[in-house]
């Protein structure tokens, strides 16, 4: 299942789902149809949701309307949005957390939720592209670090040849 | 000489403003044609409604002799015809290389060997000839998003090529791109005008490089076109003097 997803992300279709969230403008004067391409995305979104159910009703035996609640819908989006909605292993990262932490505030108590609530704000704010936004944006600084220190180098080199 | 776009007649107006106002003109296959004229005058609304991003009012355009008003602006690229807008428009986050290959996919293939073929549509020798070619070698793999504004102005028009274009409009291709490379793109674009016989509208306010470039220019005024030769002529012409260049 995983592997399907990594193999689409990295397919021309994977790029141009990107180019879809990112500038949809352009995209569209790059010949990319936009139409057709929202389209795959959400039936593809829709089949992995078929799957995940197909999979739940032999694990659990018995299928009743109670976990198919608004809340848990809010509860997956939540998952997404903390790990990092856009990066392959957002949701892995969300649902990880998601299962975790009660557990890990369990001295907490009663306001395990409160504080959940308030953590997921703070996060929001700092970094609305979730966990992995942060991660990916401290790689970012450091590769332009790096790459500023290059020319630092190349230009102290060109100096002295001149 | 077959005219490569014919544009009859193209009207625009935003509530009461008429921002193009009745322009037509052909341009010819090999041609170079600049588009120049005040801010505000309505070119890029002009090219907005050649590329179906805008619905004219009223007018018709056709490329290659066939009638395109009201495609979609996917569809007329996938007829050949690109284009760069005025604000640079990469996408950030993806690699030089496959913003280029972004650019030239929906030409190669159909949605299903998208699907299942190879990762980079069998582009990746294509985008690195681009790459050398705008020599931006040492960037391949950078996000696009962390280049220079001029760099990424080369890689925007680097786009606009990938899918092997007849016809390429480019908004202000030189604007914010330094002296230097203001040079190379110069001519990068002959080079590939030449070599793949590609025909180009350019709309540009440095007059140096519209001069040395075009073979025609067309210069709008107000929405509408106020005189269109060769640069010579166009440089020499009282109404352009007055409207536009000044002194
Ligand atoms: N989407 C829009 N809604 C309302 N008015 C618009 C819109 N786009 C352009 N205009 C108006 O149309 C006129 C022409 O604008 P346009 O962008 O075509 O000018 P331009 O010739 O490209 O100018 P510049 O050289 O500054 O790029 C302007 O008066 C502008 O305010
Ligand atoms: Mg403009």
């Amino acid at each position: 299942m995983s592997l399907a997803v990594w193999w689409l992300i990295r397919s021309p279709w994977g790029r141009a789902f990107v180019a879809l969230r990112e500038n949809p403008v352009r995209a569209l004067s790059l010949g990319i149809d936009t139409r057709r391409y929202t389209l795959m995305a959400f039936a593809i979104g829709s089949a992995l949701g078929g799957v995940a159910g197909a999979l739940y009703a032999p694990l659990t035996q018995y299928v009743d309307p109670v976990p198919f609640q608004l809340s848990l819908s809010l509860d997956l989006l939540m998952m997404v949005i903390v790990g990092g909605a856009g990066f392959f292993f957002g949701p892995f990262l969300g649902a990880m957390i998601a299962v975790l932490l009660p557990e890990w505030l369990r001295f907490t108590q009663g306001y395990y939720l409160m504080i959940y609530a308030v953590a997921v704000i703070a996060l929001l704010i700092y970094s609305p592209t979730g966990i992995l936004g942060i991660l990916d944006r401290f790689m970012a600084e450091r590769r332009t670090k790096a790459a500023s220190a290059q020319r630092a180098v190349a230009k102290a080199k060109l100096e002295v040849t001149l | 000489m077959s005219a490569v776009l014919e544009v009859s007649n193209i009207s625009k107006s935003f509530g009461g403003i008429h921002a193009v106002n009745g322009v037509s003109f052909d341009v010819h296959e090999g041609e170079i044609l600049g588009l120049i004229g005040p801010n505000g005058c309505g070119k890029s609304t002009l090219f907005n409604c050649i590329l179906g991003q805008l619905t004219p009012s009223d007018g018709e355009v056709k490329v290659d002799g066939k009638v395109v008003t009201g495609l979609r602006p996917s569809e007329l690229n996938k007829l050949g015809v690109s284009r760069t807008f005025q604000l640079l428009q990469v996408f950030p986050k993806l690699s030089v290389r496959e913003n280029l290959i972004l650019a030239g996919q929906e030409h190669q293939g159909n949605m299903l060997t998208r699907l299942l073929g190879p990762s980079d549509a069998g582009l990746s020798e294509a985008a690195d000839q681009m790459i050398g070619f705008f020599k931006l070698d040492h960037l391949a793999n950078e996000p696009a998003g962390g280049l220079s504004y001029g760099q990424q102005k080369l890689l925007d028009a680097a786009m606009a090529f990938m899918g092997g274009p007849r016809l390429v409009l480019l908004d202000e291709p030189a604007g914010g791109v330094n002296l230097t490379m203001l040079a190379d793109l110069k001519d990068r674009l002959r080079a590939i005008n030449q070599e793949k016989r590609a025909t180009f509208v350019v709309i540009e306010h440095n007059m140096e490089f519209v001069m040395s470039l075009c073979t025609r220019v067309m210069v709008m005024a107000e929405g509408k076109v106020l005189a269109m030769g060769r640069p010579d002529e166009v440089r020499a012409n009282p109404a352009v003097i007055e409207a536009y260049l000044g002194h």
